[in-house]
């Protein structure tokens, strides 16, 4: 299955995973690919997981992504990466934000949240790369921290890792976001494609 | 407007979606439901667009409620669908087995989601099994597509076989996109009418109802012989085969085309009655056969009953031998695993221990998220209210009996409120705490349930504690939405599924009109009012109902109604973390030993500012 293209985005309720996979669904639709996806809320409408795993190619059926078959993980959580463990392979390349939200167990000193420097050195062994870096931040000098997402989706495109190239995913950025947040978006998108360039170049 | 579009239009659609652009191509007149994962979406996307379409869209109060009014509209001769979750189908399920004798004239179709693996918690039931037991026929489909042509052709098989169609998904298709090629929409305008005919629309007499019964089964046999189309039958030369249906035929075909495995396969899309021809034909050409089905061995049953007839002797790899197991739902490693013992080679992809030690690790030192109540949500301020009424009056957590409903409320189960005790079914809290009462258990009993819960199934129950003189303190928590679900309006909400305007239904009053003479209303923000609230209604001999209203947070933030963030004063603040280990609301984060609030969480419900001993927090603009 040559053309398939499997990205599982991963996060906590109301960080904008939905922004997120409306983008690359309908940059993949304008472009007719053939796709399957879906989405794990959990039950809760806030504070719960939320995966979703998207699969482009013409032989997909299916819309869970095999073990170890992820070519992309975007993370709005540092821990929620950790949990999607089972899906990152070789051939994964990880986008990360590093800005977690703390669950009530941590609040309450019953959990500890996943040390980064633990963490990243793990996530780099088990993928292929990772681009990990503070995307809460980058969202909130964009304007608002409802842009983190599409900060994440800056990076993707700037990678050109998947069958969409940077053009596509922005534009179909453009037209999937509120009118009214469409500055804070731009400058979110643009933010993630410099941190990219500023990680590559180190 | 996702489903809007003209003929050949192409989009990527939810399976729920794909349903509601089927029910806008068979010129469905009115389609209603209750809330419920994975079900919701059909009913908010139309909804969205009810008024462009002409169709009349409307949440109902139950899904019996539903099924009855889809029901009402089809017999006078219009296309109607009614939709629910599986647990909801239990709740209509009185009707629905009374109505399928009585048939239909306009199409008539009932949508149940399962789910398998409980990804919206209740019972994994296999509403399948429903379908034999109501003598429905039931379509099931794989994908978004599939999904969009099963509709259009339920309403015509139901419409020509004047009897009602079952379509199912589970949690795996309902919730998955696909893209979706739009057919062009009917227009149906038709006059209604019903005339009374009433041995076929009572029940009164032992020989009519038989007849019905016999009809029905008539009905059902030639609804899905109209279906058979989507049986797909593929017979290759191989001597092994394998039978499907719903979301495990698309991990099949993978498993198919990623091995390059010569096999041949039946597809079932009818489900109810089963395509037993296509299943003997399959049957014929195979020494072995996997059944891969998710819960239940329906169709493995079948296969065996067949084989029975046909006397021959095929291997059966299936529930029944254990090659997969009834509780959960399937995955490529479940799938590959099944076909490996069907075909005796190892399809499994090899594990590298090392890897596989690096993904235990990577798992380790995560932690699960428990799903908590959102910042400023009301239904913190109730429990802390409720068991601080329990302090004052010398109870101990263990001395009172908190039953919990279905929805948002029964995160009080969860830290740091660990209050709810029980969760049934919806407006079960009430009735299981009547019960608790009556048994002669020494301690009070206080049943937690939303406001949408208790119209829904609470009220009988209500009735039942004041009939039965009861001493039992009900908590409706009136946030004014069905917040699990995604934001539902309720009767309470003061608007319709599409936006209309309503009147509102209030709970106080049904209360008063059970015959509760205890009955108040609290604004749970108001911790100090509640909590009084509560030590009163616990004081109360007999049914008391305490409501508490205070309007969802997210729909608040929605509606751009929310308060001021707070702000702690770090002079104040001695960080006994008190706040923190009573409400753990996520705007408030420990840092260095004291407590800051995070501004863009807190919508300044103050609850945390009424808990606070040293009286730290603050409203946000004395000093910002």
């Amino acid at each position: 299955m040559s053309d398939e293209f499997n990205c599982i985005i991963v996060g906590v309720g109301g960080q904008g995973g939905a922004t997120l996979t409306n983008v690359i669904a309908e940059a993949a639709t304008r472009k007719g690919l053939r796709g399957r996806m879906h989405e794990t809320l959990g039950m809760a409408q806030r504070g719960g997981s939320v995966q979703v795993q998207i699969r482009l190619g013409s032989q997909v059926y299916s819309s869970f992504i095999p073990p170890g078959q992820a070519d992309v993980l975007i993370a709005l959580d540092p821990n929620e990466a950790l949990r999607a463990a089972d899906y990152i392979g070789k051939k994964t390349t990880i986008i990360m934000n590093t800005s977690g939200i703390l669950p009530v167990s941590v609040l309450m000193g019953k959990d500890k949240y996943p040390d980064l420097k633990e963490e990243i050195p793990l996530l780099k062994q088990l993928g292929k790369e990772v681009y990990a870096y503070d995307a809460y931040a980058l969202a909130k000098q964009a304007g608002s921290i409802r842009t983190m997402s599409v900060v994440l989706l800056g990076s993707l495109a700037r990678l050109g890792i998947s069958p969409l190239t940077r053009d596509e995913l922005y534009q179909a950025m453009l037209d999937t976001v509120p009118k009214k947040y469409l500055n804070e978006n731009i400058a979110a998108f643009n933010a993630g494609e410099k941190e990219i360039e500023k990680l590559l170049t180190k | 407007m996702t489903v809007i579009g003209g003929e050949g239009t192409v989009k990527l659609l939810l399976g729920n979606e794909a349903i509601a652009r089927g029910a806008i191509e068979a010129g469905a007149h009115l389609v209603t439901g209750y809330p419920g994962t994975p079900s919701t979406e059909v009913i908010e996307t139309l909804a969205s667009v009810a008024k462009e379409i002409n169709m009349k869209v409307q949440w109902a109060v139950n899904e019996k409620v539903a099924f009855e009014v889809a029901s009402g509209v089809a017999w006078s001769g219009l296309r109607a669908m009614a939709t629910m979750k599986n647990a909801g189908l239990n709740v209509a399920s009185d009707s629905v087995l009374s109505i399928a004798y009585s048939g239909t004239e306009g199409g008539l179709v009932l949508y149940v989601a399962d789910d398998p693996a409980t990804h919206a918690g209740m019972a994994e039931q296999d509403d399948r099994l429903f379908a034999k037991f109501a003598a429905l026929p039931m379509l099931e489909f794989s994908d978004p597509q599939e999904a969009k042509e099963m509709v259009v052709e339920a309403f015509e098989i139901s419409e020509k076989n004047k009897v009602p169609v079952m379509l199912r998904s589970t949690t795996n298709t309902a919730h998955m996109f696909g893209n979706v090629v739009f057919g062009p929409v009917k227009k149906l305008d038709r006059v209604p009418d019903y005339s009374r005919d009433i041995k076929r629309y009572t029940k009164a007499g032992p020989a009519w109802c038989m007849e019905q019964h016999a009809t029905l089964l008539e009905k059902m046999k030639k609804a899905g012989r109209d279906a058979d189309k989507f049986n797909l039958l593929e017979l290759t030369d191989s001597k092994v085969g394998v039978i499907t249906a719903g979301a495990p035929w698309n991990l099949l075909k993978e498993a198919i085309i990623r091995h390059n495995l010569k096999i041949s396969t039946l597809k079932v899309g009818v489900i109810n009655p089963l395509p037993d021809e296509k299943i003997r034909k399959l049957l014929e050409s195979v020494d072995s056969v996997l059944i891969l089905e998710e819960l239940e061995p329906l169709i493995e049953d079948r296969v065996l009953k067949i084989l029975g007839e046909m006397g021959k002797r095929v291997k059966v790899h299936g529930k029944i031998d254990g090659t997969t197991s009834p509780v959960g739902e399937f995955n490529q490693a479940i799938v590959e695993s099944a076909l490996s013992k069907l075909l005796d080679k190892n399809l499994t992809s090899p594990v590298d221990p090392e890897r596989q030690k690096l993904i235990e690790k990577a798992k380790s030192i995560s932690i699960r998220r428990p799903i908590t109540f959102c910042a400023g949500c009301p239904h913190m301020g109730t429990y802390i209210s409720i068991l601080r009424a329990m302090r004052k009056l010398n109870y101990k957590r263990e001395d009172v009996i908190i039953t919990g409903d279905i929805g948002c409320t029964i995160l009080g189960m969860n830290p740091p409120f660990d209050a709810c005790w029980t969760e049934v079914a919806m407006g079960a809290s009430i009735g299981l705490g009547n019960g608790f009462e009556r048994s002669g258990i020494k301690k009070p009993v206080i049943a937690a349930i939303g406001d949408s819960t208790f119209y829904h199934a609470g009220i009988p129950a209500l009735i039942d504690a004041v009939w039965n003189q009861t001493k039992i303190v009900v908590a409706i928590m009136d946030n004014s939405i069905v917040a699990m679900t995604g934001h539902q309006p309720t009767p309470g909400s003061g608007f319709t599924a599409t936006g209309e305007s309503a009147k509102i239904v209030k709970a106080e009053e049904i209360a008063r009109g059970c015959g509760v003479e205890h009955v108040v209303v609290v604004d749970p923000y108001d911790v100090e009012k509640t909590t009084e609230a509560f030590v009163e209604a616990l004081k109360y001999n007999g049914p008391s109902v305490v409501v508490l209203r205070r309007l969802c947070a997210i729909t608040a933030i929605r509606r751009k109604t929310i308060g001021k963030p707070l702000v702690i004063d770090v002079e104040k603040c001695t960080g006994c973390m008190t706040c923190v280990k009573t409400l753990s609301c996520s705007a408030l984060v420990p840092i260095d030993g004291k407590v800051k609030i995070n501004p863009d969480v807190c919508i300044g419900c103050r609850i945390c500012a009424a808990i606070c001993p040293v009286k730290a927090i603050t409203e946000g603009s004395s000093h910002e």
